[in-house]
C-alpha cells in the first residue's frame, strides 16, 4: 500500500462520468454536484480533493473540463480530472454495449486518491450542510465504513442558484428515501409512507421507520412487515394515551429452537416499556401513555433482545413478522333508554344478593345502615349500562383475561380469569370506577379478595367479594386518561370440570362511581406520568415452521453468529472509509460486467474486512437528483433496466450470487476480494488535469435560450 | 543476493504425525544436498509455529550441515503469543496456512515453492528447477507419490531416493488418489469396471471408482483418459459401456463424440454417442508385448458444473475385453453334408464345379451356427438370428452388417450367400469394406454364390468387415427388416497369399453395438444453471490433490492472491482454493511430469490428510468445535471464480503476519546430541 502523501487532503471525493448525456440533463447535474461540493468545502474549510474519472470520453463531445464551468478559486478543494481513454475501455468484453465501467472507473480514482479518507459517490449527489460540517470536523475514524440513507429529490435543482438555494430546493422536493430496509416514498413530514394495504389503518397516523421492512405477503390477504433487531414505530399518541394492538409471529431471526421469544417495547424516554414472551402468532396490547405533547411524531421502538440470527438465502435479519400495528378502538356505546321500573324489576334478585353479601361481610347493622345507598349506586350502575357491561359513553376495552359477554337483560355479565386487564378512558377527573362483581366457580363461589392494580403494579383497591359486591376503584387521573387496570383475585382460581376456562368471578356492570372527594377510600398514589402496560391477548400456532425450513442451513448459520445486515441500498452514492481500507479491499471488484450489485458487494467486503458499517444519521443527508428512468437505479426504472441488460446480453452479478458471497463472508468472518494488485488500472499511465476557470459553452447556451 | 527459489515449509517440534524429527531431517538434508548437487541458488524457509514449551527448537533438534552450499536456511519463529490470538489456538497447535503465509511474505526468491516437511524431491525435479526454466504466469504442480515411512534418515541422498522409488504406496493425481501396484501402475479396485484379470489399468484422466445408488460401478472421465493395457498378439476387441455426462451434455442433447488416440498418439477411431451405449474398439496387433497406452478423448466436452469442480464428460460403466466367439460341433462327412444341404446347393448356378466343391467344403466345416469350426469372430450390427427354416440353416443380413473375424493362415474368408427380398432376390453387387472404408472385395451375387475374399490383416489379427449391397431397397411388405442376402456358411478360405491386397497400417475399428436412452438427461437436470455453465465456458479442472505439498509460482503471484486464506480454523481446502485463485489471477497451472516426482513420507493416521485418516480427523475436529471450510463451500467458491473469471481473495493487506516482527535465525551446524545421538 502507498504510504500517506505529503500535504494530503483529509478527504477525497471520487466519482466518474463521461459527457454522454447519460440519464438526461447530465451536464446540469454534474455542474450542481461540482459547484455544491466546492462551495461546501470552502464554507466548512474542509481540505479535500474532488476526483472525477472521465471514462471513455465520447468522440465529438467536449471533455468535462471544457463542458462544465469551474470557479477560479476552488478554496480548500483541489479538482482532478483523470481520463481513461477509449483504447483502454476497448479492452473490455462488453465495451461496445457498456460505455462506462463504473466500478473500474471509481477504482481508478480511488487508487490515485491522496486523501486520508475516500468517499466514492456519484455525480448527481448533493451533500447536506450538516453532513459536510461533520466531515470537516475531523471525527472520521479508521475501522469504519460510513454509510447514509439516500434522499431522492426532484430534478429541477436550480443549476444557477446559490448553494443555499440548491439545498433549500432539495429539502423541499423530497421524492423518496433509500434506506437500509428498502426504498420508500416519504410523507410531507418526512416519514416513510405506508402502502395502500399495510399493517396499519389508513387513518392511524402510524408510520414505520428504520428496522421495519416493506410490506410482504405469503397469502394475498395477509400483509406483514418483518422487523430486525430494533424497529421504529412513529406515531402521534392521542391525548390521554391510547392502546396499540400488535399482531406478531416469531421468525427465524430469533432462533430455531422451540420456546417463547422475547419482544420488548422501548418508550420515548429510552427505557423498556413492555416485555412480551411470544409463542406462535400472537395479538398484543400496549397501553401507551401520552407523550406529553412534544410535538411531531413520537418514536416507539420494538426491540428483539435475542434476535439477529441470519439466514442463508436472505441477507436480512428477520426476527418477527408484524401483521398488525394499529390503535385499539375502545368500545363506547350509548345506554339504551329503559324505564327505571323495568330495570328495577329485573334487578331485584341481584340487589337481594347484594344486600345478602353486605350482611355476610359487614354484619346486619352495616347492611341496614348502608343498604339503601348501596342499592341505589348498584342500581344506577345497572341502569347506565350500555349493550355490554360498561356504562354507556364510557370508552372501555376488556383486554386479556376477559370472556365473552353472556346472559341477557340485567343478568348480563362477563366471566373473568386471573389477571384480567380492563382498559378505560376516564370521563371525568379524579373519579372512581365502580364494578359489580360476584365470585364464580373458579373460586368455589366463595368469598375472595379482589385486587385492582394500575399499570405500574401499585394496588388501587383491595376489596372482599362475597356474593354480589359493589366495588369502587379510585382513579386519580385527568379526564380522558387511558388506564389499564388489572383485576386479580388474591386467592388464585382454577378451572372446574370440563370447562378449560378459569372462571374466577363475573362482572355485571362497570361505570363511573363516586367522585374521589366523596369516597372514603384509602390514600391513592397517582399513577406515574408515563405508565406503559403490556398484555397478551390471544395466541395461536405459528403459520410458518422456520425450524423445519431452515434445518439444512443450521450448521452454516451457526457459524455466522449474529451478523449485521449491511446498508447496501444506494451505496454507490456514498461509501466512505479510510484510504487504507480501500487498498486493503483493492476497491470494487473489477469484473467485466455491468456494475449491478458490485457496490453492495464492496460494502459487505468492507464490513467483514475490518471497516464496520456506521450509519450517518439525520440531519446528515445526501440528496440525489432524479434523472430519467432506465439510466440508473430507480424503483420505477429497475424492470426496464434489467430488460435492457438482458437485450444487450450484458452479464451482471445476480442477486443470488451476491447472497452466496455474503454467506461466505459471514461464515469466514472475512472479506472476499476479486482484484489483483494492479487494481484501479495501476499499471496504466492516465492523463490527469486540473480544469481551468472559464465560462464554458454550456453556460452560454443557457443564457441564449 | 536474491535466491532463485524459496522453499517454504511449516513445522513445530511436537512429534506431529509421529516420527516428525526424522521426517523433517530427511526433508532438510535432501533439499540441501540436492541444491548443492544441482547448484540451485535457494533459500529454505522453515516457519516454526508456536514452538512447544519445554521442547527444543528445530534449530537445535535437527542436525545441520556445516556447509549448506547455495542454499541459505532461515528459521522464522511465530511465537506462542501470536498463536494465542487465534480462536482455536487452544485446540489447534499449528495454523499451517498462516504459517506458510508468514514464510511467503518474508521470502526473497524469484519463485516460491510451498511444500511440507515430509517431502523429498526426485533428482530430475531439482535438476529442472536448477535449469532456471521456470516462467512467470505459471503455477507449477505435480503428482505426489506416497512412500513408506522408513526412509533411511542416516542414509545418503541416493539411498533415500532409491528407497522412495521402490516403496511407493499410492499416487495422488489430478483425479484423486490411487493405490499403486508393485510395478507402479494404478491398482484397479474391487468391483471395478474392468475384470480383475483383464490386465487393463486406468491412468491419467480417470476419476476414482464411483457407484450409483443402484450399486452399479462406474468411473467418470474428463477430456482425455488413458487406458493402459497389454494387447494380446494379433489384437483384440475392447468393449466400452458408457454414457455422456454433464461435461458434454449440460447444454444440449447429443450426440457427443468420443475418440481414440492410439499408442502413437494418432487419432484412430471415434464414435458418435447418444444415451447409454456399448461400443467396440478393435485393436490391431500391438507394436510390442509391453503395456500400451491408448487414450479416450472427448473433443467437445469440458463444460464446468456448478457444485462440482471436476469435469465429467462420460460415465464409463465397463471397459474390458470383448470375447470373440468360437464355434464347434463335429464335422460331418461330405455325403452327409450334401444330403443335408441339398436344397441350398441345388440353387447354386450350374457351371463351376470348383465353386460347388468349395461350397461343400465350407458347409462341411460348418459348426452349430453358420460359422466354421475353430473360427473366431463376432457379429456386429446388421445380422439377424439363426434361421433354420425348412432344414436350411442361415442368417439374414441387412445393410452395412459388421463382422469381426480373426484372420487364419490363409488370410481369406469364404462365404456362401444368396440374394434376399431387399434386392428382389435377383443378382446384386456385394461390397465388402474394412471398418476404415477400404474396399476389400466387390462380388456379384447371383443365386447361391460361393465367395472368397482376402482379409487385409496379418495372420492372427482381427479384421472388421462391413457388408453392403448395391441397389438394396427399403423393406417391402409387412416385414420391416432389410434382408439383403442370407449367409449359409462362413469360414476360412483357401486362397493363397498372393491375391491379398496390401495391409492397412493399423486396423483400428470403432463399432457401436447397442444404444439405449441415457440414465440422466443432463440438459434437463441442469436447465436452470444453463447461463452460469455457459458463462464458465470450458474451465480448467486443476490438480488440487495434495497441492499443499507442492505449489510453485513467481513471488508476484503469491502477493497478488495474498497467499493462502487465513481462516481461523482447520486448514482443509485452503490450498485448493489458492490453486484456483492463482489460476484466475494469471498463473494457470502447469503440471510437471515424471520422472519429476515428489515423494511424501507416510506418517501416523489422523494427523493430516491421508485417505485412511480422513474420518478420524473430522471426528476429532468436530469434537473440539473447530470449523473448517467444507467441500461444498470450496465448490461454491470455485464456481464463483469460474463464472466470474476472477480469483477470490480473502485476506487483507496485512496477510502473512506482516505487522509482526518475527524472530529469524540461521541454524548453526552441530551434531544434535538428542536425536542423532540416540540413533547411534
Amino acid at each position: 500500500m502507498q504510504s500517506s502523501y505529503e500535504d494530503a487532503p483529509y478527504l477525497s471525493v471520487v466519482a466518474t462520468a463521461r459527457n454522454d448525456d447519460h440519464g438526461g440533463n447530465l451536464l446540469n447535474r454534474v455542474q450542481i454536484f461540482v459547484d455544491a461540493w466546492i462551495n461546501q468545502s470552502k464554507r466548512h474549510g474542509l481540505s479535500s480533493e474532488l476526483i472525477i474519472v472521465e471514462w471513455n470520453p465520447p468522440a465529438g463531445r467536449e471533455p468535462l473540463a471544457e463542458a462544465l464551468r469551474w470557479p477560479s478559486d476552488t478554496g480548500a478543494c483541489r479538482v482532478r480530472i483523470i481520463e481513461v481513454p477509449r483504447e483502454l475501455h476497448a479492452r473490455y468484453r462488453h465495451a461496445a454495449a457498456l460505455p462506462l465501467y463504473q466500478m473500474i472507473a471509481k477504482n481508478v480514482g480511488i487508487r490515485r486518491a491522496r486523501g486520508e479518507y475516500i468517499v466514492a459517490t456519484n455525480i448527481d449527489i448533493v451533500f447536506s450542510d450538516e453532513l459536510v460540517r461533520y466531515l470537516a470536523s475531523g471525527k472520521l475514524e479508521k475501522g469504519r465504513m460510513y454509510r447514509i440513507d439516500r434522499t431522492d429529490v426532484g430534478s429541477d435543482v436550480p443549476v444557477n442558484g446559490t448553494l443555499d438555494e440548491q439545498l433549500a430546493y432539495c429539502r423541499s422536493h423530497v421524492i423518496r428515501l433509500g434506506a437500509r430496509e428498502g426504498t420508500y416514498k416519504l410523507s410531507p413530514e418526512g416519514l416513510r409512507k405506508n402502502e395502500p394495504e399495510d399493517i396499519t389503518g389508513i387513518e392511524s397516523g402510524i408510520h414505520f421507520g428504520s428496522g421495519f421492512y416493506p410490506v410482504e405477503r405469503y397469502r394475498p390477504d395477509d400483509p406483514f412487515r418483518w422487523i430486525g433487531n430494533e424497529a421504529e414505530i412513529l406515531l402521534r399518541v392521542p391525548a390521554g394515551g391510547a392502546v396499540l394492538e400488535l399482531e406478531v409471529e416469531p421468525g427465524p431471526g430469533v432462533g430455531l429452537d422451540e420456546g417463547a421469544k422475547t419482544l420488548e417495547a422501548v418508550g420515548w424516554n429510552g427505557s423498556t416499556a413492555a416485555t412480551w414472551s411470544i409463542t406462535g402468532r400472537t395479538t398484543l396490547h400496549l397501553v401507551v401513555p401520552p407523550d406529553n405533547g412534544k410535538g411531531g411524531a413520537a418514536c416507539l421502538r420494538l426491540r428483539v433482545p435475542d434476535g439477529g440470527r441470519p439466514l442463508v438465502e436472505d441477507p436480512r435479519i428477520l426476527n418477527f413478522r408484524v401483521f398488525r400495528c394499529d390503535w385499539v378502538v375502545l368500545n363506547n356505546q350509548p345506554a339504551p333508554a329503559l324505564s327505571d321500573l323495568a330495570v328495577l324489576g329485573e334487578a331485584r334478585p341481584m340487589l337481594v344478593r347484594l344486600l345478602d353479601g353486605r350482611r355476610k361481610t359487614h354484619g346486619l347493622m352495616a347492611m341496614l345502615r348502608d343498604g339503601a345507598g348501596l342499592c341505589g349506586r348498584a342500581f344506577r350502575l345497572l341502569e347506565a349500562r350500555g349493550p355490554d357491561i360498561a356504562e354507556g359513553g364510557l370508552p372501555f376495552r376488556c383486554s386479556q383475561g376477559w370472556h365473552e359477554l353472556e346472559g341477557a337483560g340485567v343478568e348480563r355479565f362477563r366471566w373473568v380469569s386471573e389477571d384480567a386487564v380492563l382498559i378505560v378512558r376516564t370521563t371525568s377527573e379524579n373519579q372512581s370506577l365502580a364494578l359489580l362483581v360476584e365470585p364464580g366457580p373458579g373460586l368455589d363461589f366463595g368469598s375472595f379478595v379482589l385486587l385492582a392494580r394500575q399499570a405500574d403494579g401499585s394496588v388501587l383497591t383491595r376489596a372482599t367479594i362475597d356474593g354480589v359486591t359493589y366495588v369502587e376503584v379510585p382513579i386519580r387521573a385527568p379526564r380522558g386518561t387511558v388506564m389499564a387496570l388489572t383485576l386479580t383475585s388474591e386467592r388464585p382460581g382454577a378451572p372446574v370440570g370440563d370447562d378449560p376456562r378459569t372462571l374466577s368471578f363475573r362482572v355485571f356492570a362497570l361505570g363511573t362511581g363516586r367522585s374521589l372527594a366523596d369516597a372514603r377510600g384509602s390514600e391513592v398514589t397517582p399513577a406515574p406520568a408515563e405508565t406503559w402496560a403490556a398484555q397478551t391477548i390471544t395466541s395461536r400456532p405459528s403459520e410458518v415452521d422456520w425450524a423445519t425450513f431452515q434445518e439444512k442451513w443450521r450448521p452454516l448459520t451457526e457459524e455466522m453468529g449474529k451478523p449485521d445486515f449491511v446498508h447496501m441500498n444506494a451505496c454507490g452514492d456514498f461509501t466512505l472509509m479510510a484510504r487504507e481500507h480501500w487498498h486493503d479491499l483493492r476497491g470494487y471488484a473489477e469484473l467485466d460486467l455491468f456494475s449491478m450489485h458490485l457496490d453492495s458487494f464492496l460494502c459487505w467486503a468492507a464490513h467483514h474486512g475490518g471497516a464496520r458499517e456506521e450509519m450517518l444519521r439525520e440531519p446528515m443527508r445526501i440528496y440525489h437528483i432524479e434523472h430519467g428512468a432506465g439510466s440508473g437505479w430507480t424503483p420505477e426504472g429497475e424492470d426496464r433496466l434489467y430488460a435492457r441488460i438482458a437485450r444487450q446480453g450484458i452479464q451482471s452479478i445476480s442477486y443470488d450470487e451476491l447472497l452466496d458471497l455474503i454467506a461466505q463472508m459471514r461464515r469466514l468472518h472475512g472479506p472476499v476480494i476479486f482484484n489483483l494488485e494492479d487494481w484501479g488500472l495501476a499499471g496504466d499511465r492516465l492523463a490527469e488535469m486540473t480544469p481551468q476557470a472559464k465560462t464554458p459553452a454550456m453556460a452560454a447556451n443557457k443564457v441564449s435560450s | 543476493m536474491t535466491p532463485y527459489l524459496s522453499v517454504i515449509g511449516v513445522s513445530r517440534n511436537d512429534e506431529h504425525g509421529g516420527n516428525l524429527l526424522s521426517r523433517t531431517q530427511i526433508f532438510v538434508e535432501a533439499w540441501i544436498n540436492q541444491a548443492k548437487r544441482h547448484n540451485l541458488s535457494s533459500e529454505l524457509i522453515l516457519v516454526e509455529w508456536n514452538p512447544p514449551a519445554g521442547r527444543e527448537r528445530l534449530a537445535k533438534a535437527l542436525r545441520w550441515p556445516a556447509d549448506t552450499g547455495p542454499c541459505k536456511v532461515r528459521i522464522i519463529e511465530v511465537p506462542a503469543e501470536i498463536h494465542a490470538r487465534y480462536k482455536h489456538g487452544d485446540n489447534l497447535p499449528l495454523y499451517q496456512m498462516i504459517g506458510k503465509n508468514a514464510g511467503i511474505r518474508r521470502a526473497r526468491g524469484e519463485f516460491l515453492l510451498l511444500t511440507n516437511i515430509d517431502i523429498v524431491f526426485s533428482n530430475e525435479l531439482v535438476q529442472f528447477l536448477a535449469s532456471r526454466r521456470l516462467e512467470k504466469g505459471r503455477m507449477y504442480r505435480i503428482d505426489r507419490t506416497d512412500v513408506m515411512a522408513d526412509v533411511p534418515v542416516d542414509g545418503t541422498l541416493d539411498e533415500q531416493l532409491a528407497y522412495c522409488r521402490s516403496h511407493a504406496l499410492r499416487l495422488f493425481t489430478r483425479e484423486g488418489y490411487s493405490p499403486l501396484n508393485p510395478d507402479g501402475s494404478r491398482q484397479s479396485l474391487p468391483g471395478d469396471i474392468t475384470g480383475t484379470e483383464s490386465g487393463i489399468h486406468f491412468g491419467r484422466g480417470w476419476f476414482p471408482l464411483d457407484r450409483h445408488e443402484s450399486g452399479e460401478a462406474f468411473r467418470w472421465i474428463g477430456d482425455e483418459a488413458e487406458i493402459l493395457l497389454r494387447v494380446p498378439p494379433g489384437g483384440a476387441v475392447l468393449e466400452l459401456d458408457l454414457e455422456p455426462g454433464p461435461g458434454g451434455a449440460a447444454l444440449e442433447r447429443g450426440p457427443y463424440t468420443i475418440g481414440v488416440l492410439d499408442w502413437n498418439g494418432s487419432h484412430v477411431a471415434s464414435w458418435s454417442v447418444t444415451g447409454r451405449t456399448t461400443l467396440h474398439l478393435v485393436l490391431p496387433p500391438p507394436p510390442d508385448d509391453g503395456v500400451q497406452s491408448i487414450w479416450l478423448r472427448v473433443p467437445d466436452g469440458g463444460l464446468g458444473l456448478v457444485h462440482e469442480h471436476r469435469i465429467l464428460n462420460f460415465q464409463v460403466f465397463r471397459c474390458d475385453w470383448a470375447e470373440l466367439a468360437t464355434w464347434d460341433a463335429p464335422a460331418s462327412s461330405t455325403l452327409a453334408t450334401i444330403r443335408r444341404s441339398r436344397p441350398t446347393l441345388l440353387r447354386m448356378p450350374w457351371g463351376s464345379l470348383t465353386a460347388f466343391r468349395q461350397a461343400v467344403r465350407l458347409l462341411r466345416r460348418r459348426a452349430n451356427d453358420i460359422f466354421a469350426i475353430g473360427m473366431e469372430g463376432r457379429l456386429g450390427q446388421g445380422w439377424y438370428g439363426l434361421d433354420e427354416d425348412g432344414g436350411e440353416r442361415s442368417r439374414w443380413v441387412g445393410q452395412d452388417a459388421e463382422l469381426m473375424v480373426r484372420a487364419g493362415g490363409s488370410r481369406s474368408l469364404a462365404m456362401l450367400v444368396e440374394p434376399g427380398p431387399s434386392v428382389g432376390f435377383g443378382p446384386f453387387m456385394l461390397t465388402i469394406r474394412t471398418a476404415g472404408g477400404q474396399v476389400v472385395a466387390r462380388e456379384r451375387i447371383h443365386g447361391v454364390t460361393y465367395v472368397e475374399i482376402p482379409l487385409p490383416v496379418p495372420c492372427g489379427a482381427i479384421a472388421t468387415l462391413v457388408f453392403s449391397s448395391e441397389g438394396g431397397r427399403p423393406p417391402t411388405g409387412e416385414d420391416p427388416r432389410i434382408l439383403n442376402f442370407r449367409m449359409f456358411a462362413c469360414g476360412e478360405g483357401s486362397s493363397n497369399a498372393t491375391e491379398i491386397p496390401a495391409l492397412e497400417p493399423d486396423q483400428w475399428a470403432a463399432l457401436t453395438v447397442s444404444s439405449r436412452p441415457p440414465g440422466n438427461d443432463w440438459a434437463s437436470i441442469l436447465e436452470d444453471r444453463r447461463e452460469q455453465i455457459a458463462e464458465m465456458g470450458k474451465p480448467a479442472f486443476l490438480h488440487t490433490f495434495a497441492c499443499g505439498d507442492f505449489t510453485m509460482m513467481a513471488r508476484q503471484h503469491w502477493f497478488d492472491v495474498r497467499g493462502y486464506v487465513e481462516f481461523d480454523g482447520y486448514s482443509m481446502h485452503m490450498d485448493s482454493m489458492l490453486c484456483y485463485a492463482a489460476h484466475y489471477a494469471g498463473a494457470p497451472e502447469e503440471l510437471l511430469r515424471p520422472p519429476m516426482q515428489v515423494y511424501h513420507i507416510e506418517h501416523g493416521i489422523g494427523s493430516g490428510w491421508s485417505p485412511e485418516g480422513e474420518t478420524h480427523l473430522f471426528t476429532r475436529l468436530a469434537r473440539k468445535g473447530i470449523s473448517w471450510v467444507s467441500n461444498d463451500d470450496m465448490e461454491e467458491l470455485i464456481a464463483h471464480m469460474r463464472t466470474r473469471h476472477a480469483p477470490a481473495i480473502f485476506n487483507r493487506d496485512d496477510w502473512g503476519l506482516v505487522n509482526d516482527r518475527l524472530p529469524e535465525i540461521e541454524p548453526a551446524a552441530q551434531e544434535v546430541p538428542g536425536m542423532a545421538g540416540s540413533k547411534v
